[in-house]
């Protein structure tokens, strides 16, 4: 009879030590049951490093009384205003979560508003808190991606002095893990000279999607299974097979 | 047969003075002119695949799992660049979001637009399929053998008076060679698995994750087990 050796003694875990990492991992595949993929047409990518401090900043100051000193048009100002409304949700998003680090108590008075990148230290300590969160990150980056897109074409407008083009993300669909699939087009897309090519783009771009999402979730489980989970050992499998992590799968797109 | 990703598949890297935080991991960059358009589109229809350095993809793997030095990353960033324009990016977000752009000047040519497409989501699954730690083939148990020599190079050192008064004990020393180097194979072997999950928990939530050098050692670690 085969006997294996004896494990290696694991020092004993902490489990404050823990608690972060189950936290995060409980967000991530939270996050896993809806897929958002969104298709945006824009002048030029410039590659530039996303950079938090400073895209929450460009963010932050645009106010409305930022904006309107700029004299932008009705359009620009409402595009970039909608986009610093947008953080201000996400952020309110997490002081009303009351798991979160940031929960703001229900009878602590009305919700704050974003911190001021240039405020005393609580908001600068509030900024940070919000910098190493990761949702918060996630949106902050998309949205940093949408003011670069609008700075583009606020440059064209201003240039060309022609009507502010509608419309940067052309598409966008949502797929759940329940099988509800929701497509979104922006009315721009329809008398958009390329608007073939920008659809089946955005379909591509739901297949890749989808099988990346897919292969990022494995490699997390994975990463779960070789932290908790024991190697079986040869001479004492059982006629019954283990149960395994389920698989997150999304419905595709018709 | 595969082919090297290197230099069509790079990672934006920043060097960052001073210490605790070595290097910053940017995004991924793809770098592409025409003829290499063309070539990679062959080599993925005929079903070949890029080989990654062990330097690259221990990169790659810290890319996606931290975040300036926690864990987990809030988004990827792959960007595509043809012909010196960025024509492409894509970012997942580990919220779920992902964001395609395109550049317009790429819409009056849906074909090559196809084709950028179709090698960069190629290129994203080629370095999906490198993040799993595989099982080397010379991982770990390729120290039985060394240590097993060691050990009775030592004792024939040390008992070299009496191998020679004793002839006959030097039948011994291929036995015991092999004794050695075959149990300490095993005993290697089944403490792998253990010592890697031990490593990994170190690496995401332990003591290596205090500190970003401690963090590499147990990932480069990880990498060779």
């Amino acid at each position: 009879m085969n006997r294996s050796a004896p494990e290696a003694k694991s020092p004993q875990l902490q489990p404050a030590a823990m608690d972060p990492f189950i936290q995060a991992l409980n967000q991530v595949f939270l996050d896993a049951s809806t897929l958002e993929v969104s298709t945006m047409v824009v002048d030029a990518i410039d590659g530039q490093r996303f950079i938090p401090q400073e895209v929450y900043q460009d963010l932050y100051y645009l106010r409305e009384d930022t904006l309107s000193q700029q004299h932008y048009s009705p359009d620009l100002q409402a595009a970039y205003g909608n986009l610093r409304s947008q953080l201000a949700r996400q952020y309110h998003t997490l002081l009303r979560e009351p798991t979160h680090p940031l929960y703001h108590g229900e009878n602590s008075g009305p919700l704050p508003p974003l911190p001021n990148p240039t405020g005393d230290a609580q908001d600068q300590r509030q900024i940070q808190n919000l910098l190493g969160d990761r949702q918060f990150l996630c949106c902050l980056r998309k949205l940093g991606e949408l003011k670069i897109a609008l700075d583009q074409r606020k440059r064209q407008h201003q240039q060309a002095k022609q009507p502010l083009p509608e419309g940067i993300i052309y598409a966008k669909t949502i797929l759940q893990l329940d099988g509800t699939i929701a497509n979104t087009y922006t009315e721009a897309l329809m008398s958009h000279p390329h608007c073939t090519t920008i659809l089946q783009a955005h379909q591509h771009n739901i297949q890749t999607s989808e099988q990346q999402w897919q292969g990022l979730l494995r490699f997390f489980i994975s990463l779960i299974q070789g932290t908790f989970k024991r190697q079986p050992k040869p001479s004492s499998q059982t006629s019954k097979a283990r149960p395994s992590l389920p698989r997150a799968s999304l419905v595709k797109p018709q | 047969m595969t082919v090297s990703a290197h230099p069509y598949i790079q990672l934006d890297q920043e060097q960052l003075t001073p210490p605790p935080q070595s290097t910053l991991c940017h995004g991924v960059l793809f770098v592409l002119d025409h003829d290499d358009l063309l070539q990679l589109l062959a080599l993925k229809n005929k079903g070949q695949t890029l080989t990654f350095t062990d330097e690259f993809n221990l990169a790659w793997r810290k890319y996606v799992l931290f975040r300036e030095g926690d864990w987990p990353q809030a988004s990827l960033s792959f960007l595509l660049r043809y012909e010196g324009i960025n024509v492409l990016k894509t970012q997942i977000g580990l919220d779920g979001g992902v964001l395609h752009q395109v550049v317009a000047d790429l819409l009056p040519s849906p074909s090559l637009y196809q084709q950028l497409a179709e090698i960069q989501g190629w290129f994203i699954g080629q370095l999906l399929t490198q993040l799993p730690w595989r099982q080397r083939k010379y991982g770990f148990s390729c120290l039985a053998w060394p240590l097993a020599i060691a050990f009775v190079l030592i004792s024939v050192i040390l008992g070299w008076s009496t191998l020679m008064m004793q002839p006959l004990l030097w039948i011994l020393v291929p036995i015991v060679l092999g004794l050695l180097g075959w149990g300490l194979q095993t005993l290697l072997r089944q403490w792998r698995y253990p010592l890697k999950r031990w490593l990994l928990s170190q690496v995401l939530y332990g003591r290596f994750a205090q500190c970003d050098r401690l963090r590499n050692w147990g990932l480069r670690w990880l990498h060779y087990l």
